[in-house]
C-alpha cells in the first residue's frame, strides 16, 4: 500500500506542478492536478511504447515527474507566488489521495470482467519491457496503451494492478467537472444558483449506478470519459472565457489528446469530435489551434502507425481501419496551414452541422448496405438502456430526455463546444458497430453498453452549463398562457437577440 | 434558508429552465431510488457495489468466474509458484482461447520461452508423475473453483531445483476448455529430453 501511495502521489504531484507552472490557480490545480498527471504519465508511456524504449514503469514515473518539475523550476524564478500555490494545493490534495488509497485497501470493490485481465496481460508485459516482443495484434489493437500503462506500476511492488487509480480518477473527474462548471459560468447568475446547479450536476453523476461501477472497474471507459470531458471543456473555456489561464488549459489539452487516442480504438475519432469546435473557433488564435491540431495529428499517426507496423511485423494484412486512422493523422498535419483560412471560422457553425450530418449520412449509407447490424444494435441497446438489462435503470433515458430538452429550449450557442462532441458521438457509436462488422448485443458486457459512460460526464456538464445560462425560451406554441413575445418576460431574456438581459 | 432561496430567485429562472432543473432533480431522486435494485439484479462483477473477500482481482476472478479459471488461472498460478521459469513450447503454435505466449510472459512471469519441434499431445503420455502433481486445492481460493481448475491445468514438478517446464496439451490444443500441462523437464525420460533438442 505504501508503494502504491508513492506512485499515485508522484503522478499527482507531477500534474500539480504542471498545472501551477502553466498558471492555474490553487483551485484549478487541485481539481485538474491528478488528471493532468495521469495524462502526462500515459503520454510519456505511449511515447516509450511507440519508440521502442524500455517500458519499465519506473522510467515512465521518473519522466512523468521530471518533465513538469523542470517546467515548474524554470517558471518559479519569475513567478514566486506559484511556489506558495504548489505547497498549499499539495497539502490539500495529498491527504485526499491517502484517504482513497486507504479506502480501496479496506473495501474490496474492484470490478472486472475477462477483458480486464487482457488489459492486465498488457500491463504485465509492459512492466517487464516485453510488450514490443510479445504483445499480440489483438492486445495492441483492442486493448491499446492507456489501461495497461495505468496498471503496470503495480508490478514494481509485486501486485497485479494499481487498485486506487480508477477510484482516484473518478473523484478527480468530479472535481474537474465542478471546476469547469464554476469557471465557465462565473459571469452568469448568482453564486448560490451556480453552486446549486453545480451540486445537482455532481449528484446526478454520483447517483448514477454505472458511474459508481466504472469508478472501480479495471477498464478504460472512465479514463476515456475524463479525457473527452477535459478536452471539450477546456476548449469551451478557451473559446468563451478570455480570462482563463490559456497556457494551462492548452497544456492539459495537449496531454489529454494523446492520452485519449491511446485509450481505446475509437479514441482518435472521439478526439476529433472533441477538438472540432475549437479548431473552427475564431476565439482561439491560429497558433493555439495549430498546436491542438498538430498534437492530434502526431498522436493519431504515431499510435495508428505503431498498429500498422505491428500488422506488418506479424506478416498480416493491414486492415483499412488502421490505414484510415494513420491517414487521418497525416491529413490533420497537412491541414494545419488551412487553419489560417478565415472562411473556416466564419462558417464554423455550418461546418459543424455538416460534419454531424455527414456522420448520420455515413450511418445511413452503411445501414442501407447492411441493415441487420443497425437493427440488431438498436434492439440490443433498447434492451440494455431502456429495458434494464444493461444496469442503467432509468438514468440514461432521463438524461437523454434532459439533453434533448436543453437542445430544444436553450439558445446559448457558446455551449456548442460541449454539445457537439456529445451529439456527434451518437451516430459514431452506431458506426463503430459497422467498423467492427458485428452488431451490439444484449447484456452488461456489451461494448456499447459499457462505452455509453464515456459521454455521460460531458453530457451532464453540458446540461449544467446550459442551466446556468440565461438564454432559454419556450417555443410559442408551448406557452399560450405566458406573456406574448415582446412582453416583459421575453425582454428580460432578450429572445430576439439570443443574448442575456443586461 | 430564506436568504438562499431569495438568492436563487426563482422568478429569474424562466419556465423552460425551471422545467429542466426540475427534471434534473427528479432524475437524481430516481437514480437514488433505483440504485440498490439495479445492484440486486446485476451480476456481482457488473454491480456498482459488491464487497469481495479480497482485493486481489485474480483470486476474485478465479473464485467466481469460469472464464477466469480457464484462461487466466493456469498462467497466474504457474507464475505464482515458479516465477522466472523457462518454458518450452511446440514450434507449431498452440491454439488457446487467448495467446499462450502472452499468458506465460505476463502472468506466468516467464524468464524465457523456447520453441522446439515436438508433439504437445503425446509429450505427457508416457509419464507417471502423480507423485509430482501440484495439489491445486492448496491454491484455489474457494472450493467451487477446484474442479474447474483441475480440468484446465496440471503442474508436475520436482520439489526443488531450477525450473524448465515443457508445455503439453493432451487434446492437441488447449482451445477454450481443454487441459494444458506444465511438466518439469527433469521428469521427462532421457529419450524425451533428447528429442527436444540440445541446450536444455
Amino acid at each position: 500500500m505504501v508503494f502504491e501511495l508513492l506512485i499515485v502521489a508522484v503522478i499527482c504531484i507531477s500534474g500539480l506542478l504542471f498545472s501551477v507552472a502553466l498558471g492555474l490557480g490553487g483551485g484549478g490545480a487541485a481539481a485538474l492536478g491528478f488528471l493532468s498527471g495521469l495524462f502526462i504519465f500515459v503520454t510519456v508511456g505511449s511515447i516509450q511504447i511507440v519508440t521502442g524504449l524500455p517500458t519499465n514503469p519506473a522510467w515512465t514515473l521518473a519522466a512523468t515527474l521530471c518533465l513538469p518539475l523542470l517546467l515548474w523550476g524554470h517558471r518559479l524564478a519569475s513567478h514566486r507566488a506559484q511556489f506558495g500555490h504548489s505547497i498549499w494545493v499539495s497539502a490539500l490534495v495529498l491527504p485526499v489521495i491517502l484517504a482513497i488509497v486507504l479506502f480501496v485497501y479496506e473495501f474490496n470493490l474492484a470490478k472486472y470482467h475477462i477483458d480486464s485481465f487482457r488489459y492486465l496481460v498488457s500491463a504485465w508485459l509492459l512492466a517487464g519491457s516485453n510488450y514490443g516482443d510479445w504483445a499480440t495484434i489483438n492486445l495492441i489493437t483492442a486493448r491499446n496503451f492507456t489501461v495497461p500503462l495505468l496498471h503496470a506500476p503495480a508490478r514494481l511492488y509485486d501486485d497485479g494492478y494499481v487498485r486506487s487509480v480508477t477510484p482516484l480518477l473518478s473523484l478527480s473527474l468530479l472535481a474537474a467537472l465542478w471546476w469547469f462548471h464554476s469557471t465557465g459560468t462565473r459571469q452568469s447568475g448568482s453564486r448560490v444558483l451556480r453552486c446549486t446547479i453545480g451540486a445537482a450536476m455532481v449528484l446526478l453523476i454520483i447517483t448514477n449506478n454505472r458511474y459508481i461501477f466504472n469508478s472501480f472497474y479495471v477498464n478504460g471507459h472512465l479514463f476515456f470519459a475524463a479525457c473527452f470531458t477535459v478536452i471539450a471543456a477546456s476548449g469551451w473555456l478557451l473559446a468563451t472565457r478570455p480570462a482563463v489561464p490559456r497556457p494551462a488549459l492548452l497544456g492539459i489539452m495537449a496531454f489529454a489528446i494523446p492520452a485519449l487516442i491511446a485509450t481505446r480504438p475509437e479514441g482518435p475519432l472521439a478526439a476529433a469530435l472533441a477538438v472540432a469546435p475549437v479548431l473552427l473557433s475564431a476565439a482561439l488564435a491560429w497558433r493555439e489551434r495549430a498546436v491542438i491540431l498538430i498534437v492530434f495529428g502526431v498522436s493519431t499517426a504515431a499510435v495508428s502507425g505503431y498498429v500498422v507496423m505491428a500488422y506488418v511485423g506479424a506478416e498480416r494484412a493491414v486492415p483499412n481501419s488502421a490505414i484510415g486512422l494513420f491517414g487521418l493523422g497525416l491529413a490533420a498535419l497537412v491541414a494545419v496551414p488551412i487553419l489560417a483560412w478565415p472562411g473556416l471560422t466564419r462558417y464554423s457553425r455550418t461546418l459543424l452541422i455538416g460534419g454531424e450530418a455527414l456522420l448520420w449520412a455515413g450511418l445511413g449509407a452503411f445501414a442501407v448496405r447492411n441493415p441487420d447490424i443497425l437493427v440488431d444494435s438498436l434492439a440490443a441497446t433498447y434492451q440494455n438502456v431502456v429495458a434494464g438489462v444493461g444496469s442503467w435503470g432509468s438514468s440514461l433515458v432521463m438524461l437523454t430526455g434532459i439533453v434533448f430538452l436543453v437542445l430544444l429550449l436553450c439558445r446559448d450557442r457558446s455551449l456548442v463546444y460541449l454539445r457537439f462532441p456529445v451529439t456527434a458521438f451518437v451516430p459514431l457509436f452506431l458506426l463503430l458497430a459497422y467498423f467492427r462488422d458485428s452488431a451490439y448485443r444484449v447484456g452488461n458486457g456489451d461494448s456499447l453498453n459499457r462505452m455509453l459512460i464515456q459521454i455521460v460526464p460531458l453530457a451532464i456538464l453540458f446540461v449544467a452549463a446550459a442551466l446556468t445560462s440565461d438564454r432559454w425560451h419556450l417555443p410559442e406554441r408551448m406557452r399560450p398562457w405566458l406573456p406574448r413575445r415582446g412582453d416583459a418576460a421575453d425582454r428580460a431574456n432578450n429572445l430576439d437577440t439570443g443574448r442575456p438581459a443586461a | 434558508m430564506r436568504e438562499i432561496l431569495s438568492n436563487i430567485n426563482i422568478a429569474r429562472l424562466n419556465l423552460a429552465r425551471l422545467i429542466v432543473l426540475t427534471l434534473v432533480a427528479a432524475a437524481i431522486v430516481v437514480n437514488v431510488l433505483e440504485f440498490q435494485d439495479i445492484d440486486k439484479e446485476t451480476r456481482h462483477n457488473f454491480s456498482a457495489i459488491h464487497n469481495y473477500e479480497t482485493g486481489n482481482i485474480f483470486e476474485v476472478g478465479i473464485s467466481y468466474d469460469n472464464s477466469s479459471r480457464r484462461w487466466m488461472a493456469p498462467f497466474y498460478y504457474i507464475g505464482e509458484l515458479h516465477p522466472e521459469s523457462t518454458f518450452i513450447l511446440p514450434d507449431r503454435p498452440l491454439t488457446m482461447w487467448f495467446s499462450i505466449n502472452d499468458g506465460l510472459m505476463s502472468f506466468g512471469r516467464a524468464r524465457q520461452l523456447i520453441f522446439r519441434q515436438y508433439d504437445p499431445a503425446t509429450i505427457v503420455d508416457e509419464g507417471n508423475w502423480d507423485d509430482y502433481k501440484v495439489d491445486i486445492s492448496q491454491l484455489a481460493p474457494r472450493d467451487t473453483a477446484i474442479e474447474a481448475l483441475n480440468e484446465r491445468f496440471t503442474i508436475f514438478r520436482r520439489a526443488e531445483g531450477p525450473r524448465v517446464f515443457v508445455v503439453g496439451a493432451p487434446a492437441g490444443h488447449p482451445l477454450r476448455n481443454d487441459p494444458v500441462v506444465f511438466v518439469d523437464i527433469e521428469l521427462l525420460s532421457e529419450e524425451q529430453r533428447a528429442a527436444l533438442g540440445d541446450g536444455l
